[in-house]
């Protein structure tokens, strides 16, 4: 009952955060973003009390976020932008959430590895007198605070961990892009309309992998579920010029930089193409506070100070090489705003591609055991023991397909991420300086997960957006008018 | 090279318009696939609950830094029902009290044979590694069982390891570090 009440108040705070902007954003999306927003506000409490040095008392964080979440719709009320649609989503919302938390509690699914204990174990750890001092220092920047954060909650329960956490991130990423693909296909007859979004959310529940994620205690499932909400808020944002996407999404992207170390790499990906699009300033700004706020008080704050050569000033230092990376891109994205610096971000757009490929041409220039290693341990996870079965085979190829043939605005947002993603996907072993390996449980092969949705959800915008503008380019051939 | 791009880009835009319809096809076909090579929902494990700490946690979470560390959170999270059964390795000695103090339920001792292996008890069990803790090395296994039966392979006195059954392979039996 407790971890119900837990995750039910998270995503309360969650349709709180979102409150003054929920009249502009539809209901099930709200619905659907209603955890992983709330989960991100409660981080972020927790992120300010552990860099003011307090020890991580979860009873009071959570406290602190439905607080958030409260005064967040009282100042909506007061500008009477609260109504019964916010009365119907927060109860759709929390009732969701809670019949799903008591299902995946009753069911007993959970599973465990060395690494969950780790996770679990900081996650004591974090509650202990010291605080973050208590948490097992090479630890601190490879598991980073947000799982264990989230996992400190059960210390409310009578269990060390919430089984819930990994379902309701994943069901809240995949009911998000089930949203996306049934509101972008309205032109669609009904029948080919269930047949794209049935097929679309099956094809990712069936990738073995990734259903196991949902149920492992680990990161992937969160990084996938907030980097998909991210990206696709980002996208509707800029093409249906609505500001109001951007605080979910903006909140859940600076989410992620508290589950993993690359994280801040693969943001700065992610916000290039809005540094370089016309978007205004409401949209630049909730991109930016939070993810600018979360890496100001985690890698400049704690990390900094706490984690093994933290301090370290050198680009291949984890903590300042992240700190670089998220200040050179926020310094874009408000340049983009304005007239005279415009021209920056889209230089920097254009370069980052091939600046990526020309990093990994250069390392394996002097190392490339590293890259074929890397190469043919991908593969042969893809295609084979990476618990992936025909997903990455198909979702690939269809990919190629997919970069060739779309055509919609603002494409790059999706494009940039993916490409970026695989990229720095090849660059990261270079890094973390050893290849990645065969087997499920290899890093390399765990993180191919945290692009999957994302990959899937440009795969049917590829098919479904811009249809006319396309009809209007290219004539249709004989087959085509059948 | 521009013009061969340029035809390339052509015939994949003509060809768009039966990548949308050929889309939800290629995505069954590939859930059917993957649906016919797996099963489609992990296998249950037993919930891990938190038990009081009895004697041997006390000890092992006070007196060695290493195995508090590493392994504390094993000592919390194992599982065990009334009537489960806690292996041991043959010569070495678990007293009930400690035994006790694992559990707080009544359980029973069965020997273990690691070398003979499956054909005592019938039990399975995969050698994970070998971890040093003090000055000697300790074997980490996982032993098989039907949830709340048999959980753990365990040594006695302040080496201990005890590894709940949630700590299983992935599903078709890949491990995940």
């Amino acid at each position: 009952m407790a971890e119900i009440a837990i995750v039910a108040t998270l995503s309360l705070a969650g349709v709180g955060v979102l409150a003054p902007v929920q009249h502009r954003l539809p209901r099930p999306a709200v619905v659907a973003m209603a955890f992983p927003v709330g989960a991100a506000a409660y981080l972020f409490v927790v992120t300010v009390l552990v860099s003011l040095g307090r020890s991580l008392e979860p009873g009071f964080a959570l406290a602190l976020t439905a607080a958030v979440g409260i005064g967040a719709i009282g100042a909506a009320a007061a500008r009477r932008s609260v109504g019964l649609d916010f009365v119907v989503s927060a109860v759709l919302a929390v009732g969701v959430t809670a019949g799903l938390a008591w299902l995946f509690r009753t069911v007993h699914l959970t599973r465990l590895t060395i690494d969950s204990m780790r996770y679990l174990l900081a996650s004591l750890d974090l509650q202990r007198p010291g605080g973050i001092e208590e948490v097992f220092r090479p630890d601190l920047l490879k598991r980073q605070l947000g799982l264990p954060a989230l996992h400190a909650l059960s210390g409310l329960t009578d269990r060390r961990y919430l089984a819930s956490i990994g379902p309701l991130y994943g069901i809240s990423g995949i009911g998000f892009l089930g949203w996306l693909v049934w509101s972008r296909t309205l032109a669609w007859d009904l029948r080919r309309r269930w047949l794209l979004t049935v097929t679309a959310v099956a094809f990712l529940l069936a990738a073995n992998r990734l259903l196991y994620d949902l149920f492992y205690v680990n990161t992937h499932i969160e990084v996938a579920s907030l980097l998909v909400i991210g990206v696709a808020g980002m996208w509707l944002a800029l093409v249906d010029d609505e500001p109001a996407w951007a605080v979910p999404a903006g909140l859940c992207l600076a989410a992620t930089l508290l589950f993993r170390p690359e994280a801040p790499l693969v943001a700065a990906i992610v916000l290039i193409p809005l540094a370089a699009s016309r978007a205004g300033w409401a949209t630049r700004w909730a991109f930016l506070a939070p993810v600018l706020a979360l890496t100001g008080l985690w890698y400049g704050v704690v990390l900094w100070s706490h984690a093994i050569d933290g301090s370290e000033v050198s680009l291949t230092a984890p903590v300042f090489g992240n700190l670089v990376a998220v200040a050179l891109v926020a310094g874009l994205v408000l340049a983009g705003g304005l007239r005279r610096w415009a021209v920056l971000p889209r230089l920097a757009q254009r370069a980052m591609l091939p600046g990526l490929a020309l990093a990994i041409a250069v390392f394996a220039a002097i190392d490339p055991s590293v890259l074929f290693e890397s190469l043919g341990a991908t593969a042969i996870n893809v295609g084979k023991y990476g618990l992936w079965l025909f997903t990455w085979t198909v979702a690939v190829p269809l990919m190629a397909m997919a970069l060739l043939v779309h055509r919609f605005r603002e494409s790059r947002v999706w494009t940039d991420s993916i490409i970026g993603f695989a990229l720095l996907f090849f660059l990261l072993p270079y890094v973390r300086e050893s290849a990645w390996r065969v087997g499920s449980g290899d890093s390399g092969n765990r993180i191919l997960a945290h692009i999957l949705l994302v990959a899937v959800a440009f795969l049917v915008l590829a098919a479904v957006e811009g249809r006319d503008e396309l009809e209007v380019a290219v004539p249709a051939t004989s087959d085509d008018r059948q | 090279m521009r013009s061969l791009w340029i035809g390339v880009r052509e015939a994949a835009l003509r060809f768009r318009p039966r990548f949308a319809r050929i889309l939800p096809l290629v995505l069954a076909a590939t859930v059917a696939a993957n649906l016919a090579a797996t099963p489609f929902i992990p296998a249950q494990s037993q919930p891990v609950l938190t038990h009081p700490a009895g004697d041997l946690v006390t000890i092992v979470r006070t007196d060695q830094w290493s195995v508090d560390i590493r392994y504390r959170f094993y000592l919390d999270l194992y599982e065990i029902a009334a009537g489960g059964v806690l292996v041991i390795p043959p010569g070495t000695f678990i007293e009930p009290l400690t035994a006790r103090g694992l559990s707080d339920v009544t359980v029973e001792i069965v020997e273990y044979d690691p070398v003979v292996g499956p054909e005592i008890a019938g039990l399975d069990r995969m050698l994970i590694g070998r971890v040093v803790v003090g000055d000697r090395g300790v074997p980490y296994w996982l032993v098989g069982g039907a949830p709340a039966t048999t959980f753990w392979y365990a040594e006695t006195g302040r080496d201990v390891l005890i590894v709940p059954e949630s700590v299983a392979p992935a599903p078709r039996g890949a491990s995940d570090g």
